[in-house]
């Protein structure tokens, strides 16, 4: 839910980073972090085990833009996509206003993919959320690796309200960005009400 | 326009807030006092910030309240409504007040903690009556044109970062 402060003149907008484990949330915010002005960004929390996998939570703050006055900024969250931290998952995404579905398109990750996908629906509607009414995008991450699914297949089974969908390769930054501007643009369309 | 679980702040109560916890500030003893929302934004501070990170501070206690309410539906509580960490040299006292506010209080080895309890109870209230105006209000409202006039390659632009 967006937080509009008239008095600072700040819109605070929360998007959550969802997918399963190892298909890179937190390397998308790591890369958002190293290239961004210092000016515009806070610093990453990582909450991460000793292995570097996302026990709780990843957060960047970053701002992106002036809209009539109004500063916008991004409170940009990972979840921890190992299966059994559901209950920490969920929690992260409380009060949600945009969401970007990183799925692994290696071969072997394609099902893990789909549990994913029908573990974020889920747990969306034991809020009382129904995805279709969120802001959403996919990134198929990993398209610089050999063994990679079909981008039309995967789709066509993960992907069926259609939300748009980024190509990337977060591991060397292409697509981050692209994918970060996608989300924030349909946010921001959100807030108007479109 | 907005979604019905939209947070706005408006400059009346920003100021109302402002002035129950400047207050609470002075009569408690304490170093630095904020209002935080449940998904971790900060509505209003006061007291001394500098070398604190307040938006990282802000998203961590954030989540450990939401931590914390989760493991209190586990073991069958509805909630457990304070939390407290003390250090070293400085304590932090975190208190949920209603479903959408929580209350911060950093304080030294010098104020006691008895004291900040006291007066977080103190201000309850009047933290309370200020919050249920403003969802009045922002049921009433009709939403300002925070938004309007600007058009889908507007807002395409603005994200030419
Ligand atoms: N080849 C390749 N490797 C990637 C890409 N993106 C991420 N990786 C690697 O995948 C591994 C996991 O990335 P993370 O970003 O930690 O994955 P995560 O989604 O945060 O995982 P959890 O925290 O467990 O949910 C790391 O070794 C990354 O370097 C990519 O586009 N291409
Ligand atoms: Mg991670």
């Amino acid at each position: 839910m967006p937080l509009i402060n008239y008095a600072s003149r700040v819109i605070n907008l929360k998007i959550v980073y969802y997918g399963p484990g190892l298909c890179g949330k937190t390397t998308n915010l790591q890369y958002i972090f190293d290239k961004t002005d210092q000016q515009r960004k806070g610093s990453l929390v990582s909450l991460a085990t000793e292995a570097d996998r996302t026990l709780f939570f990843d957060f960047l703050p970053i701002e992106v833009a002036q809209i009539n006055g109004f500063q916008t900024k991004l409170h940009l969250y990972t979840v921890p996509g190992q299966v059994f931290y559901n209950a920490s998952r969920k929690l992260i995404l409380k009060e949600v206003d945009g969401i970007v579905f990183v799925a692994d398109l290696q071969v072997a990750r394609f099902e893990a993919n789909l549990e994913s996908m029908d573990n974020l629906i889920e747990n969306l509607e034991e809020y009382g959320y129904d995805i279709k009414e969120i802001p959403t995008i996919i990134q198929y991450n990993k398209i610089d690796l050999p063994n990679i699914a079909s981008i039309t297949e995967l789709d066509k089974e993960m992907n069926p309200y259609n939300f748009p969908v980024f190509k990337a390769s977060a591991a060397n930054g292409q697509g981050v960005f692209e994918t970060l501007k996608g989300i924030a643009k349909l946010v921001v369309k959100r807030l108007q009400g479109k | 326009m907005y979604n019905k679980t939209d947070l706005i702040l408006y400059d009346e109560e920003y100021q109302r807030f402002k002035e129950v916890i400047d207050n609470f500030l002075l009569i408690s003893g304490s170093k630095y006092v904020f209002l935080l929302s449940k998904s971790g934004q900060v509505l209003v501070e006061s007291g001394q910030t500098e070398h604190l990170d307040v938006t990282s501070l802000a998203s961590l206690i954030a989540g450990s309240v939401a931590a914390t309410i989760g493991l209190a539906k586990i073991v069958g509580e509805s909630e457990f409504s304070v939390l407290f960490h003390e250090g070293e040299s400085s304590n932090i006292y975190i208190s949920l007040l209603n479903e959408r506010l929580i209350l911060v209080v950093l304080f030294s080895k010098t104020t006691s903690l008895g004291l900040v309890r006291l007066k977080v109870k103190t201000i309850q209230p009047s933290i309370q009556a200020i919050y249920q105006n403003l969802l009045k209000k922002m049921e009433t409202h009709t939403s300002q044109s925070l938004l309007e006039n600007i058009s889908d390659d507007d807002i395409d632009k603005l994200f030419d970062f």
